[in-house]
């Protein structure tokens, strides 16, 4: 995977964006709604028995004779989940390398920002991935472990729910969605709480396939077999088709809230990750 | 049905690579695409019945095989052996006429060749020639095909009526199928007979006679010049003959349309020679040029065979001839060959050669005063002879031989009959009062001047046969020479040389016809009715049902 120097450092100057945000138990860098002793000030409380008398503001006590202690913000991490779909329909068009490059830079970023990251590869069912990295020292690992994912299968989204551990963070699922009850896995991981991006990898040469005469189809996954006659008009249709089926992928993620964003399987990584930065993307800057 | 080119029909192996990429078609690409939903839904909205697809998928074979059956088809040439057509008769008037110089001979071959070439294939076509003699030339053809070679016309006369009729029972002809077309300048016969010929001025010579007078250099010409055009002509009229004589020309003030005039030409001439008579070249060349024999000054030589004493009668016939005579002419022994121009046998069996047998030895019954009832005065030998009071008082008559002319006959028989070379008298001069006769010494000088050895051979005229000699002789004719044995046929006009055993005999060939010399009043013609279009070639219609097979292939199977 192409991470030089100069993207590293782009991806280093990224953070994982999650709109609802649950963080971990580990101290991080993500602000964190309970209290904590990081250098950000957040008001005064009375003072109450047991309370530690290092945190009482003396200053305080000295201009009006009562006690208050000082209340700073806890800052915790998150937890990423990055699912990426290394099925048999994603060895077309470069689709599972884009898919892979893309769950490598998520990863660096959230690795970078001090988050937790957990990741699996899944086709069927999961056949990679790791839990509770931390650490821009865990990259090299997580990268090569992506690599190293075997890939084939058929896709079954539901391998890509995140494990329980990781199920309150924030879930990033890498995929072509080339399952069609990929609507009812992504609604599923909702429920857990955690906050889900869709990052929806597509290639021109699915929406252009150069084929033309007669044709017997197979799906790569499945098997199954399909005659057509690749006309202009069955050609038109299949795009009509297939427009309208990621469309709706789009419109369900939506409704239900979840980030969603097409990347090309053929665009440079750079363009794919900035693609993500986009308004209601899963990356932001720091 | 029939095939112009049958090997074409190999190509009916072609269906079965038809056949076969239309199985290798059938069997489709196998392609693995990433997910087959999209297709599923796209091909949802076309799906095609089974059953339509099949009958589609063979409704396209079948189209495509007629239509490489309807290809292979009209590559190989389909014609259809029915109906008969008909048999056309081709014929050319080959007479002198049609050589005229306005070209209607070449107008003429140019219209048959293009009614031949726009006959339909089913049609036959034979060329006839209308001569002298009536004839065919070559086989029957096909419509469409090119004519034989044709002669150059320049017969004598064109026997048109002979060349249809020889047409109508040709045998080979396809039974009341046989249509006539004439290309003459006259008028003919014939189903049709187009326009070939337009109205022409033409002069022509048609008669000359050249004859030299008794032992005399002078030659009486006489030329017969006929003005054959619609127009007054003023020709002009050249005569000349030897190697050293200046031509004569003699100018004709003019000649009306049709008149005709005799015109006389005194010629000095010792030598002899051949006359050449010209007028001025017009439409017509054959008939511009006229040639005759003049035979050179000379004395003859004749002997006398007699058994006895040379008859007083002979002798003072012969002496009337004066110096006309060899000086070594004279009396002989009977049986001796000499080599002279006449040899009279008197009462003597004769011996071949020109010669005039006088009572020869005859088994016939002698017959007393044979009364003379005809004697043939426009004979040369007899020319200018009267013979009414002829009395014979014993003769023997003579046979009537085939190829002999009774010259003088009787109730009793011929008293006298002439052979090419020689004459024979059935009564001896004494038995007769000829020698008395004013008529005897001129009947002497005639049989001297016609039976010579080397007199000139009467002239001919074009087409007409010749025997100069028995046998075999040498023929010399514009500067070629060539051996023949038999007749000689006079082809153009001109002269021609005949030699045999040291004897030259000249002939001169004239065309005179006044028939073929009229170019004035050609018939007005019926025009060719213009050649029926001929149906299209079946080859055209299977292409293009080919065409339209493939073009419902395309419009009706494969593009669904």
């Amino acid at each position: 995977m192409p991470f030089d120097d100069a993207f590293l450092r782009t991806l280093e100057s990224l953070v994982l964006l999650a709109r609802r945000l649950r963080t971990g138990e580990r101290a991080g860098e993500r602000p964190s709604p309970r209290d904590g002793a990081s250098s950000e000030f957040r008001d005064y409380r009375s003072y109450v028995e047991g309370d530690d008398l290092r945190s009482v503001d003396w200053n305080v006590y000295a201009r009006h004779e009562q006690l208050h202690v000082k209340r700073f913000d806890a800052e915790r991490d998150l937890h990423a989940w990055v699912a990426v779909d290394v099925s048999e329909s994603m060895g077309f068009f470069g689709k599972r390398g884009q898919a892979l490059a893309v769950a490598a830079a998520v990863g660096y970023v959230a690795l970078a920002r001090g988050d937790t990251l957990s990741w699996g590869a899944f086709g069927e069912r999961r056949v990679a991935g790791g839990e509770g990295l931390r650490g821009k020292g865990a990259g090299i690992g997580y990268l090569k472990a992506l690599e190293a994912a075997p890939a084939g299968g058929k896709t079954d989204l539901r391998a890509a729910a995140p494990p329980p551990g990781a199920s309150r963070g924030l879930a990033i699922v890498i995929s072509d969605f080339c399952d069609r009850g990929a609507r009812e896995a992504l609604h599923a991981m909702r429920p857990r709480g955690g906050n889900v991006v869709a990052i929806h990898v597509v290639a021109d040469e699915e929406l252009k396939p150069a084929l033309s005469g007669p044709l017997r189809l197979a799906d790569a996954e499945t098997g199954r077999e399909l005659d057509v006659d690749a006309d202009e008009g069955t050609l038109a249709a299949y795009r009509e088709a297939l427009t309208a089926r990621w469309d709706a992928l789009q419109a369900f993620c939506a409704r239900e809230g979840m980030p969603y964003r097409r990347v090309l399987a053929r665009a440079p990584l750079l363009d794919a990750v900035s693609a993500l930065l986009k308004p209601g993307g899963a990356l932001a800057r720091r | 049905m029939t095939f112009d080119r049958p090997l074409f029909l190999w190509a009916f192996l072609a269906l079965a690579p038809v056949v076969a990429a239309f199985l290798v078609k059938r069997r489709r690409t196998r392609v693995v695409v990433p997910d087959l939903e999209a297709w599923l839904s796209a091909a949802a909205g076309k799906r095609v019945p089974a059953g339509w697809r099949q009958f589609r998928e063979a409704g396209s074979l079948a189209l495509n095989l007629a239509a490489c059956a309807a290809l292979a088809l009209a590559a190989a040439g389909p014609r259809p052996s029915a109906p008969q057509g008909t048999d056309w008769a081709l014929v050319f008037d080959v007479s002198a006429s049609m050589g005229a110089s306005d070209g209607r001979w070449d107008r003429s071959v140019r219209g048959a060749q293009e009614f031949a070439r726009g006959l339909p294939r089913s049609d036959r076509f034979r060329v006839y020639l209308a001569g002298a003699v009536p004839r065919a030339l070559g086989g029957w053809r096909e419509g469409g095909e090119e004519l034989p070679g044709l002669p150059r016309p320049d017969e004598r006369s064109g026997d048109v009526a002979g060349a249809l009729a020889l047409a109508k029972e040709d045998p080979a002809a396809r039974a009341g199928a046989v249509k006539t077309v004439v290309w003459s300048d006259r008028e003919a016969g014939g189903d049709m007979a187009p326009r070939v010929a337009q109205a022409k001025e033409n002069v022509a010579i048609e008669g000359l006679d050249a004859r030299r007078r008794w032992n005399s250099p002078m030659v009486d010409v006489v030329v017969r010049v006929t003005n054959h055009g619609r127009g007054r002509a003023a020709p002009i009229v050249v005569a000349g003959f030897g190697a050293n004589l200046e031509p004569d020309y003699r100018l004709l003030e003019g000649l009306d349309p049709g008149e005709t005039v005799l015109l006389d030409l005194e010629r000095n001439s010792r030598d002899g020679g051949i006359l050449q008579v010209s007028v001025g070249e017009d439409s017509l060349a054959l008939d511009d040029d006229a040639f005759a024999v003049v035979p050179p000054l000379r004395r003859a030589l004749v002997f006398v065979v007699a058994p006895e004493a040379k008859s007083p009668f002979l002798s003072s016939a012969l002496a009337a001839l004066g110096d006309a005579l060899d000086r070594d002419s004279g009396l002989v022994e009977p049986g001796r060959e000499e080599p002279a121009d006449l040899l009279v046998f008197d009462r003597c069996a004769p011996s071949a050669g020109p010669c005039l047998a006088i009572a020869p030895p005859s088994s016939a019954a002698a017959v007393e005063n044979p009364a003379v009832t005809a004697w043939a005065a426009d004979l040369p030998l007899l020319r200018g002879l009267d013979l009414s009071r002829l009395r014979v008082a014993r003769a023997r008559p003579l046979a009537r031989e085939p190829g002999a002319t009774v010259l003088v006959d009787s109730a009793a028989g011929p008293l006298a009959v002439a052979s090419p070379d020689r004459v024979v008298l059935g009564f001896a001069l004494e038995d007769s009062n000829l020698p008395l006769l004013a008529a005897f010494p001129l009947f002497v000088r005639n049989c001297v001047e016609e039976l010579s050895r080397e007199r000139p051979m009467a002239p001919a005229v074009t087409g007409e046969w010749v025997t100069p000699f028995e046998g075999e002789y040498e023929a010399w004719e514009g500067g070629f020479t060539e051996t023949r044995t038999g007749p000689w046929r006079a082809t153009r006009p001109g002269h021609a040389i005949f030699t045999k055993g040291g004897i030259s005999r000249p002939l001169a060939v004239n065309f005179f016809d006044p028939a073929e010399s009229a170019l004035a009043d050609p018939p007005a013609g019926r025009e060719l009715p213009s050649p029926a279009k001929p149906p299209p070639p079946p080859w055209a219609a299977l292409a293009a049902l080919a065409a339209l097979l493939l073009a419902a292939d395309w419009g009706f199977v494969a593009r669904r």
